[in-house]
């Protein structure tokens, strides 16, 4: 019995129970009691979802000495630290003792406020007076990451208006291909503004099993502006503003995308790089960039893309996933020189009623035979494009073979002072719906119209072009844009916007 | 004075053997609703923000008429009225002599359409001395492709005090072979102050004389230029030189 009595006494904590796992969370911005009021902003609700847990072993309780204590201290401000939902410390200026009577390990929930965080909480041993033992835990909070095409899209939304002359060429071919993870906003109910891929960005935020979003807000003021607050942020979904004052181009996610996991220079980029571009001294809202920056995983660069009337990058780039590729994707950019070459192999009767209504090239002898035209395609494939792909072989670490010259020709739009946009619908500018498996996906792209018969997809010879540019892996959906979107200024991608899901852990190289 | 009557005053050619007025309403008569229809449409935001009539259908030229009434009755804001002068344009596939006789009367934006559109040679000059870098530069961009503007224009715009002006003067430069240029190009490549119109201007020089051009990027080293576009291009002329 004395025996006995002495093992009891003896019992410790075992020195590899103080190893204590960091926690990754999610910032609890998102709504999930959805009564207008940010989570991180009210008292925890029924609804709660996102809290991070960190495990305390249930060998702490059962083998300290009844006279001893632990206390947890929350070493920085910033975040909350909950037990059973009951608030237990708020700040620096508290601390508790744990309590804890089950036969099993306690478990605390710690609700981050800020994005990217580092914060860390200590667990003491302690005694009347005297601190016996203590281990600093780590805490941190998930930075917003931009999506990328080699992850698995989960819906896509876009603008839609079923009355005379309406869009639902474009619609239903969302709809058709997609089913129910597809959503169409009423036009009308947002002065038809059908640019939704500039109003908002589908951010992601990854904590340990468990994903939300915070929608990345612009401050671009048209008739999407309040589309977000209205039909997106709810649970799982929350919503911000970066950055203030005058916007511009620059300030639309059109303009802001990231490359699929890269390596450049040994250094890995498990969650790609953002990108964006500047157009002469217009940039993105300075406080977007800082934001952007602050995240750090996905170092972004920005690229100069002065040449482009609207000046988003979607315009001339993207990126396709493909097995076959090194890194498991490549990059498409529209090509000047590819693009005449394309034209060159072609009839110069081949007619082209749409062009001829539209920019006054009857066939493809009126494009070959503007010296205007040429003259600036060389100029911008000189001084942008070739400059621009320099950058991405530098920045993503991309070599020729993963790059994918797509041909196009560029001209300058009524309205753009002299800048420019696509004259074919800018089939790099198409909405990437990429599957599960991370390989396949559905390519919506503009359909170029660049044939005589319009109804016939499978005369026109930059369709057939184009579609031998692409893997087997993916299946391409050609989308009429011309009227709603090409002839003003954007394409399928702009019109459109995807949420994804991330399918590895920011914390795990 | 009415609108109306200035219409029927000023009056093109192209509405020569009846007034505007009474084409207007001849199609009110024979297509009412349509007319309506017409009279009502609004443009839509274009991706890069300014407005645009959406419709190949609306460039049919019977209809013209009812666009050049809207525009010049002045009733709508200069958004829709630039709007409606590029329908108009696309209509006819020229401005109207009734737009250009009100030109100076209007904002800077819709001089520039008007001057960067038309053929009529007396806006050139206007658009030579006009307080708008908008109006400048729309005139830069003409004398580009137009063998009518002399290439002394050019040379002047090269000296603008506004930088948007000369990237546009820097391109019609080469379009038009303007040797004349070479001098203000030189300095233009290799200024700092702005790296898009350095690229702009050492582009143009590429053009009009080679070597002229990879001796200024030796010379100044523009192929370790902080501007990246500038550097890659340099360093690519370079290049393409050896």
């Amino acid at each position: 019995m004395i025996f006995l009595l002495s093992l009891a006494c003896s019992k410790e904590i075992p020195e590899e129970a103080w190893n204590l796992s960091p926690v990754y969370g999610v910032p609890n911005l998102d709504d999930d009691n959805q009564n207008g009021i940010f989570d991180g902003e009210e008292e925890l609700s029924a609804d709660e979802n996102d809290l991070a847990k960190l495990r305390i072993p249930q060998v702490f309780f059962s083998n300290k000495k009844d006279d001893q204590k632990l206390r947890i201290v929350q070493n920085d401000d910033g975040f909350r630290i909950y037990q059973n939902g009951a608030l237990k410390s708020n700040s620096t200026e508290d601390n508790f003792y744990l309590e804890h009577e089950e036969e099993s390990d306690l478990l605390l929930e710690i609700e981050f406020l800020d994005y990217n965080q580092s914060k860390t909480i200590s667990l003491q041993l302690e005694e009347p007076g005297e601190v016996l033992k203590k281990v600093d835990i780590e805490l941190y909070s998930a930075p917003l990451l931009v999506g990328h095409h080699l992850q698995p899209a989960e819906f896509l939304v876009s603008m839609e208006y079923r009355g005379n002359d309406g869009n639902q060429e474009f619609v239903d071919a969302f709809a058709d291909v997609l089913g129910d993870r597809f959503t169409a906003y009423a036009l009308g109910d947002y002065e038809f503004d059908v640019w939704i891929q500039d109003e908002i960005e589908f951010g992601i935020l990854i904590g340990d099993g468990h994903q939300t979003s915070t929608v990345i807000d612009s401050i671009r003021d048209r008739g999407l502006a309040p589309l977000a607050e209205q039909e997106l942020v709810g649970s799982d979904v929350g919503r911000g503003v970066w950055g203030s004052g005058q916007e511009n181009s620059q300030d639309s996610f059109g303009n802001l995308e990231a490359t699929p996991p890269i390596t450049v220079d040994g250094t890995t980029y498990p969650f790609g790089r953002i990108y964006y571009g500047k157009y002469n001294s217009f940039q993105m809202t300075r406080g977007l960039k800082s934001f952007l920056d602050e995240q750090e995983i996905q170092a972004p660069i920005e690229l100069d893309v002065g040449f482009l009337c609207v000046g988003h990058v979607d315009e001339f780039v993207t990126f396709i996933p493909d097995p076959s590729a090194p890194q498991g994707h490549r990059l498409y950019v529209t090509d000047i020189d590819k693009g005449y070459e394309f034209l060159n192999g072609l009839e110069r009767s081949h007619s082209l009623p749409l062009y001829g209504s539209e920019y006054g090239y009857d066939n493809v002898g009126d494009i070959l035979d503007d010296n205007e035209l040429r003259e600036l395609n060389e100029e911008i494939q000189a001084t942008y494009i070739e400059p621009n792909i320099a950058r991405f072989k530098a920045e993503f670490g991309l070599t020729e073979e993963e790059i994918v010259r797509v041909p196009m020709i560029f001209e300058q739009p009524w309205g753009c002072g002299g800048s420019t946009a696509t004259l074919l619908p800018g089939v790099v500018n198409m909405a990437v719906f990429t599957h599960e498996d991370q390989v396949g996906a559905d390519l919506f792209i503009p359909d170029p119209f660049f044939r005589s018969n319009l109804n016939d997809t499978t005369t026109d010879p930059y369709i057939n072009m184009f579609k031998e540019l692409l893997p087997e892996t993916v299946t391409p959906h050609w989308v009429n844009d011309w009227e709603w979107y090409h002839v003003q200024l954007g394409e399928v991608h702009c019109g459109s916007n995807i949420k994804r899901q991330a399918v590895n852990n920011w914390w795990e190289k | 004075m009415t609108l109306t009557f200035l219409f029927t005053l000023l009056s093109v050619p192209l509405f020569a053997d009846e007034s505007l007025s009474a084409q207007i309403e001849k199609l009110q008569l024979q297509s009412p609703v349509e007319y309506e229809r017409r009279a009502e449409l609004q443009p839509r935001a274009t991706r890069a923000g300014h407005l645009r009539f959406v419709g190949s259908e609306l460039t049919d030229p019977t209809w013209a008429p009812l666009y050049l009434e809207r525009y010049l009755n002045g009733d709508e804001n200069t958004e829709v009225r630039r709007a409606l002068l590029h329908l108009v344009y696309r209509s006819l596939e020229q401005i109207p002599t009734d737009v250009e006789n009100q030109y100076t009367e209007e904002p800077a934006i819709l001089r520039a359409d008007i001057l960067a559109n038309s053929d009529n040679s007396l806006l050139t000059e206007q658009g030579l001395k006009d307080p708008s870098p908008l109006v400048r530069a729309a005139l830069a961009r003409k004398a580009g492709i137009s063998e009518e503007i002399s290439t002394a224009v050019i040379v002047h715009l090269l000296q603008d005090q506004d930088d948007t002006v000369k990237m546009d003067a820097a391109r019609a430069s080469y379009r038009r072979d303007c040797m004349d240029a070479i001098p203000l190009l030189i300095p233009l490549s290799v200024q700092q102050e702005n790296g898009t119109l350095a690229l702009r201007s050492l582009y143009a020089l590429s053009k009009i004389n080679t070597e002229q051009a990879v001796a200024i990027v030796k010379k100044h080293q523009l192929a370790q230029s902080s501007h990246h576009n500038l550097a890659i291009f340099a360093a690519n002329l370079l290049k393409v030189q050896q």
